[in-house]
């Protein structure tokens, strides 16, 4: 009898006393992945964070592109991976620094805009700011895809439903991003962004709509369907820029960290030097100097990005009116691409300050399509010199392998180590 | 959850089924009452022995002796024949025959116990789900009384341990007093988590984290130190898979259980120990005493003064204690409680340790079928700590002996202010021994409650509630003005709170049936832990004052943390004829660490014990000689958790973006999958023996195979992630224990026991995921790789000629291979104990311990910053000074690692203490029972060919894969003890 009495007394206290402590014991210390991806506040959190993401790594392409284009001087402080890079060819390999760092902060972003894509519509949200979400983080990741495909050849475009992502080719990659920018666009114009989402996730300084419209654009222009690069372009409004914000503190500008803080490398002078005189366009990127770097090269140094809260544009008006020379000029509609390249040349600024204050050419000194695009080459050049965009311009105008010291990046060490799909180098 | 309540409604019916069990087999046979009496007294001297322990065996009836050493049992059993144990803590036990039929009372008579001087006869309760004869496990079960504890003057409880445990690799990392001791059973089983075992105090898991609040250069002291050496009553010690299955998740390092003193039987017992020392350092580098700074041929050589910082860092540091326990108790109520006073000196200057220790145990009878039992003991301590030890900056006094040119002069001027070194970045050692404070603060409460019942006489039921909390807070003060990147002065202040609260509940039942005993023990527990870490700092002080609120540019930082683990066990032990026991048992653990798809996890453990010497037909061959032989055999697995609370999970970060507080996610990925490091062991042994028990052996032989070690696994980075934490390593650790206790002499006169204690132990690294990788906090050195053991050192090594000599360049210095290669392993080869212990007549004891190990390697970093030519204190760089060996000697030397892995082999004079005991007319003239003098020496001399202050000392502390690291490191002091003990 007792010894009944005693178990169930004993077991009840047991109960309840363990009762009290769960085995789902949450994390305190950080958000979790349930708790953001499910949440309102998570959501939109994350659409902030993904941009900033972004935003960290916007120097990578800049010096990929500058590099391999031989634009860009390393300098004594230099880190050997950018010197691996000016060198170039074999001396770059999969274990180079910028190699992995440009694939792993583009595939964070990626990775953000992925969660947001998938589990914005899950959520309960205002329908303008689910819409104003979706739309960035396809945009986000349609410009993530968009630059490391014009720097490796292949790119993983799907990323989270596999431990091992698989590849795709760049023709699979550009339609791709083509189709995520389109679908952005549709999703606004569907369901404008609400206040909320302008006001308080939205980038300070960054146009969604415009950009939309810029990327479709650029990446239309880059897969060589001029149309559409042509009807994107038109659609851009002109009096308005698009750029990421930094500030002094918790997001300090990158490009600034490397090139004014660190100074790892400098343009290299012939870029100034070669430019046609009275180029406005060259005191806005680079000041005289008088230093040699590391291998000995004359440099410049930068006048751009100067302070660490500098913003970074994420398209410059002048580009839109070069896509649409160049879209003209492939076209073989070489009036139309005379008309758009002389504002280029002649404008004496814009709304992101740049201006070439040149003259304009006239059809006879350009006389053929060949001319026509040499010239459109020669512009981009000077109006996007820290863009990202000199290394797929120099391939798709096709310059001369020695414009280059690589053709493509290997791809990173740290991907082929732990996942198998990773395609073979390029020889070059 | 499911599965959680399965397993519990699983052990609730087991219960429930043994209930009625032993109700049915009760109630087919005829009870009767019976009185069973007795007397229990010492065989040699005829003294009663008190409160010695009368069992029927496979019943839970029972009785304790009394004054007079007479005991009664009564019992309602079935007539029939049964087995009555004698037994007393240090006495062998004796087993009478009992036949129980008509008569209602049965006298056993007088009953002589034996005195058990090499400890044949123990039960042991750690890890085998109730208290046990060790003649039935199947796994060895290392014991220690807690006399020996007690009597070695060591600086904490685990420090006491070494030399004293089979299977044990016992270091104290630091002489700096306030812990600082790791305690590797069995080799190391884990890369990533703690290799330390699970200590358990009265059946509370007690916590002993290392925790590195603040940054001292890479020492850090663990939290066993709390407890009071003076308090042990013994310990048990398990040391694999084999024997803790039982212990389930928490079990891969072994267990480490103590008993603290309880109350007995009598008249009250004071008993006042005071006791007073000094320790030293044992040996000190040889320093450069040149009197030029720089080599003949430099022209700016010019005549320097030089000092030996030595004598300024180290003193003769001295300690006391007074403690004072009073015990006594009644056949139902028992009590135990004492107090302890501690003050210690380091012996680097500035270095002070406090402590005051409270305990009180009760146990209470609340009628003849349930005990109650409570603990309580509370610690307060505080240190002041210096900094020391270069693993993690350059603030350390040792370190900077090292590095600061001993020709410059570091003392203060007249206005109290320290010229700044001239070696940037690091401190002036003089400024931070006066200056800089950095004093810790523990405060810590343990308690226990336990209720034991025996409702029927099959049957015992056990609850027992452990409580362990403290609060660590720990404070960095360097006034403005500082040298070493200070001048703005730095206040740091970090608390972490820890809760750690178990319950357990175990139900016995014994079953007899003919030649076969069946014990059945099931049990279910639960355990909880919470800790809180908050950090925060600031620079740019206010003159003079040190603490937060004077400074500017604040830090903060916060951690929380929250585990929950239970558990559930069964375990069967068959015992045929007192030969043959067989013992099988599963525990299923839940834990919140682990991922939510393998939650439960199993295991299982199964072994085997043969009395073979029981046997007839053994006593008639080799029982004359053989007196004693066992055999056992044990396999099991357990388990290692994570070193992180929250890995499973994937969390998010901050980042912001256009002033707005945004989240991204943590390139680690959370481990949806995440389960424990798991550990298979078999051992086989034998314990014997000889010559009626003179000599006794334990043998073992052991291999643990541990898989799933939790290692970061590197990601695709195209995943958004760069690793994931994942159970994907292997490793292995292989050897052998052997343990010979002898009694050398014994008589009236004297009476002489030795033992030696051989250990080794082989651990490879069978499997990683990914390349070697370099330990954190090591500069590279210690290395982790497949087909090595854990944390050998790596490095360049000299350039040799063909013969082997060093291939000199043309100047006539050493040069460098570049190319690394392993260089060395910091694993000991041999463990080595041999001690001995003499009794002269009554009165005096004598006990030397000479212990050591053999074949590790030790990285001497202190000798190679001491020989770098920059800072050149070292004595050797005086040759080069003088131009004995070519310019730039030193600085080539250096680059060589080789050059500074040394053999740490060493064996030490670890204990040597004579004690005079009196109990004579002038002690009862005093009111004592008796009184004891004791002089204890620790550390007194060293067997070495180590260059540096004590093979012994590692700069990182208790951390799992750098070992063997001399870095200006505090020395084991060479300690002199004098005591006291009153007793009355």
């Amino acid at each position: 009898m007792k010894t009944n009495k005693l178990l169930t007394l004993v077991w009840c206290a047991f109960l309840l006393v363990a009762a009290g402590c769960e085995l789902d014991q949450l994390n305190p210390n950080a958000p979790t992945e349930a708790q953001v991806l499910s949440t309102p506040e998570g959501i939109k959190a994350l659409a902030v964070g993904m941009q900033a993401q972004y935003g960290e790594g916007v120097n990578e392409k800049v010096e990929v592109s500058n590099f391999l284009t031989r634009w860009y001087a390393t300098m004594p402080s230099s880190v050997l991976g950018l010197r691996e890079l000016e060198t170039g060819g074999s001396d770059v390999q999969g274990f180079n620094g910028t190699v992995n760092n440009m694939w792993s902060t583009h595939y964070r972003t990626i990775k953000s805009a992925e969660d947001l894509i998938t589990n914005a519509p899950k959520v309960t949200l205002v329908d303008g700011t689910r819409s104003g979400i979706i739309a960035l983080a396809k945009l986000y990741k349609a410009m993530s895809i968009g630059e490391l495909i014009e720097c490796y050849e292949q790119v993983p475009i799907e990323v989270t439903s596999s431990l091992t992502p698989t590849f795709a080719n760049r023709t699979a990659a550009l339609d791709y991003v083509i189709s995520l920018l389109e679908q952005a666009q549709q999703e606004i114009t569907a369901t404008p962004p609400s206040a909320d989402f302008n006001a308080s996730i939205l980038g300070i300084g960054f146009d969604l709509t415009n950009t939309i419209r810029a990327m479709i654009a650029r990446y239309a222009l880059i897969k060589g369907d001029h149309d559409k690069a042509l009807s994107a372009a038109n659609s851009v409004d002109p009096t308005k820029t698009s750029s990421i914000f930094y500030n002094s503190s918790t997001s300090r500008n990158p490009i600034y960290l490397i090139t004014i803080q660190l100074v790892y490398y400098r343009p290299v002078r012939t870029w100034r030097t070669d430019a046609e005189a009275g180029d406005g366009r060259v005191a806005y990127w680079v000041s005289p100097g008088t230093s040699n770097s590391f291998l000995s090269k004359s440099v410049d140094d930068f006048n751009q990005f100067k302070t660490d809260n500098a913003k970074f544009f994420v398209y410059l008006p002048g580009e839109i009116t070069l896509i649409k020379a160049e879209a003209y000029a492939r076209k073989n509609d070489l009036a139309n691409a005379l008309i758009e390249l002389n504002k280029v040349r002649t404008k004496a600024t814009d709304p992101a300050g740049i201006g070439a204050g040149l003259p304009p050419k006239t059809a006879a000194t350009l006389p053929n399509q060949g001319a026509m695009l040499d010239e459109i080459f020669k512009q981009r050049q000077y109006e996007l010199f820290i863009t990202g965009l000199l290394l797929g311009d120099s391939r798709r105008f096709s310059k001369p392998q020695a414009d280059r010291t690589r053709n493509w990046l290997p791809f990173p060490d740290t991907e082929r180590l732990s996942n198998p799909n990773t395609p073979t180098d390029p020889a070059f | 959850m499911s599965a959680l309540y399965k397993s519990w409604k699983c052990v609730g019916e087991l219960i429930v089924v043994c209930v009625f069990l032993t109700q049915l087999t009760q109630a087919q046979q005829t009870r009767q009452t019976y009185t069973i009496t007795g007397t229990v007294t010492d065989a040699k001297t005829g003294e009663a022995l008190v409160g010695a322990n009368v069992t029927v065996r496979g019943t839970s009836v029972g009785a304790s002796a009394d004054r007079e050493g007479k005991y009664t049992i009564l019992a309602t059993l079935a007539p029939g024949s049964y087995r009555v144990a004698h037994s007393f803590v240090g006495y062998k036990t004796k087993v009478m025959d009992l036949q129980l039929a008509q008569q209602a009372i049965v006298e056993v008579g007088r009953i002589g116990l034996d005195e058990d001087l090499l400890q044949i006869q123990e039960v042991v309760v750690t890890g085998t789900g109730s208290a046990m004869e060790k003649e039935r496990l199947g796994n060895a079960v290392a014991t220690l009384a807690g006399s020996r504890i007690a009597d070695a003057f060591a600086p904490t409880l685990d420090a006491a341990l070494v030399g004293k445990i089979a299977g044990a690799q016992v270091q104290q990392n630091s002489g700096t007093p306030g812990g600082g001791v790791s305690v590797r059973l069995r080799g190391t089983s884990t890369i990533s988590a703690s290799a330390e075992p699970l200590y358990i105090i009265d059946g509370v898991i007690v916590d002993n984290s290392s925790n590195e609040l603040v940054n001292l250069g890479g020492y850090v002291g663990n939290r066993i130190a709390d407890l009071n050496p003076n308090d042990v009553d013994r310990i048990e010690v398990v040391k694999g898979a084999a024997a803790a299955a039982l212990y389930g998740s928490r079990a891969n390092n072994g267990v480490i259980q103590i008993f603290t003193k309880r109350g007995q039987l009598g008249t009250p017992r004071v008993s006042y120990r005071t006791q007073a020392g000094m320790g030293d350092i044992r040996k000190t580098y040889e320093v450069n005493m040149y009197g030029f700074d720089k080599p003949p041929s430099d022209a700016t050589r010019k005549q320097v003064t030089r000092r030996d910082y030595q004598e300024d860092i180290f003193r003769t540091a001295y300690q006391y204690e007074n403690h004072l326990a009073l015990s006594g108790g009644n056949e139902n109520t028992k009590y135990y409680v004492s107090g302890t006073q501690t003050s210690e000196q380091g012996i680097v200057e500035a270095s002070d340790y406090q402590k005051i220790n409270f305990r009180a145990n009760l146990d209470q009878f609340v009628n003849s079928w349930l005990k109650f039992a409570a603990g309580a003991n509370y610690v307060y301590s505080y240190t002041d700590r210096v900094p020391n030890g270069g693993i993690v900056g350059g603030e350390g006094v040792i370190t900077n002996f090292a590095f600061q040119p001993n020709w410059f002069d570091l003392r203060p001027n007249a206005e109290g202010k320290y010229p700044t070194p001239p070696f940037a970045g690091f401190a002036n050692q003089l400024e931070v021994m006066d200056l800089w404070k950095a004093p810790l603060r523990v405060n810590r409460f343990i308690g226990s409650l336990q209720f034991t019942a025996t409702p029927m006489n099959h049957l015992s039921i056990d609850y027992r509630a452990g409580y362990d909390q403290y609060r660590e807070n720990a404070t960095r003060e360097i006034p403005i003005g500082s040298s070493a990147g200070y001048l703005t002065g730095f206040s740091q202040q970090a608390t972490k709170d820890v809760l750690q609260v178990n319950n357990d509940i175990t139900a016995t039942h014994t079953f007899l049936m003919d030649d076969l005993g069946f014990t059945t023990a099931a049990g279910v527990s639960h355990s909880y832990y919470e800790g809180t870490t908050v950090i925060a700092s600031v620079r740019d002080l206010i003159p003079v004052s040190t603490i937060l609120s004077s400074g500017a540019t604040a830090t903060a930082a916060e951690y929380r943390e929250k585990r929950v683990i239970y558990g559930s066990f069964l375990q069967e032990t068959v015992g045929y004829q007192e030969k043959l026991f067989l013992t099988g048992a599963l525990r299923i653990d839940g834990a919140s660490t682990f991922g939510e798809d393998d939650r439960f996890q199993l295991f299982p453990k199964a072994s085997l014990s043969y009395v073979l010497s029981n046997e007839e037909w053994w006593k008639e061959t080799f029982g004359s000689t053989l007196n004693r032989f066992k055999f056992r055999f044990a396999w099991g697995q357990s388990g290692g958790q994570p070193a992180g609370t929250y890995d499973r999970f994937s969390v998010y970060v901050q980042q912001s973006n256009s002033n707005r507080p945004g989240l991204v996610n943590s390139v680690l990925l959370g481990n949806l999958n995440l389960k424990p490091e798991r550990m298979t062991e078999i051992e086989v042994g034998a314990d014997f023996g000889l010559f009626d028990d003179r000599i006794t052996v334990e043998a073992t032989y052991y291999e643990k195979q541990v898989k799933d070690l939790l290692l970061q696994r590197t990601l695709p980075p195209s995943t958004g992630f760069s690793g994931i934490l994942d159970n994907v390593g292997e490793l292995e650790n292989k050897g052998f224990e052997l343990m010979i206790k002898g009694i050398a002499w014994n008589d009236d006169m004297l009476q002489w026991i030795s033992s030696f204690i051989v250990s080794q132990n082989k651990n490879k690294v069978t499997k990683l995921y990914g390349p070697a990788f370099a330990a954190a906090n090591s500069f590279g050195i210690t290395r982790v790789a497949e087909g090595e053991p854990l944390g050998f050192f790596y490095g360049p090594k000299y350039l040799r000629q063909a013969d082997g000599s060093l291939l000199l360049d043309a100047q006539g210095r050493p040069q460098r291979n570049p190319v690394a290669e392993k260089l060395g392993d910091p694993n000991p080869d041999y463990i080595l104990a041999f001690t001995n212990e003499f009794q002269v007549y009554k009165n005096l004891s004598v006990y030397v311990q000479f212990d050591g190990m053999m074949g590790q390697d030790v990285f001497n970093f202190t000798r190679r910053i001491l020989e770098t030519p920059a800072f050149g204190n070292g004595k050797g760089y005086e040759r080069e000074l003088s131009g004995e060996l070519p310019v730039g000697y030193y600085n080539n030397r250096r680059t060589v690692f080789e050059e500074y892995v040394e053999d740490g082999s060493f064996i030490k004079l670890r204990e040597l203490s004579i004690g005079y005991l009196m109990d004579n007319e002038f002690t009862q003239g005093l009111g004592l029972r008796n009184l004891q003098v004791r002089l204890t020496g620790r550390n007194l001399f060293s067997i070495d060919d180590y260059s540096g202050y004590d093979p012994e000392i590692n700069a990182a502390s208790q951390s799992t894969l750098v070992r063997g690291f001399d870095w200006s490191t505090v020395p084991l002091p060479r300690t002199w003890i004098l005591s006291l003990t009153l007793n009355l």
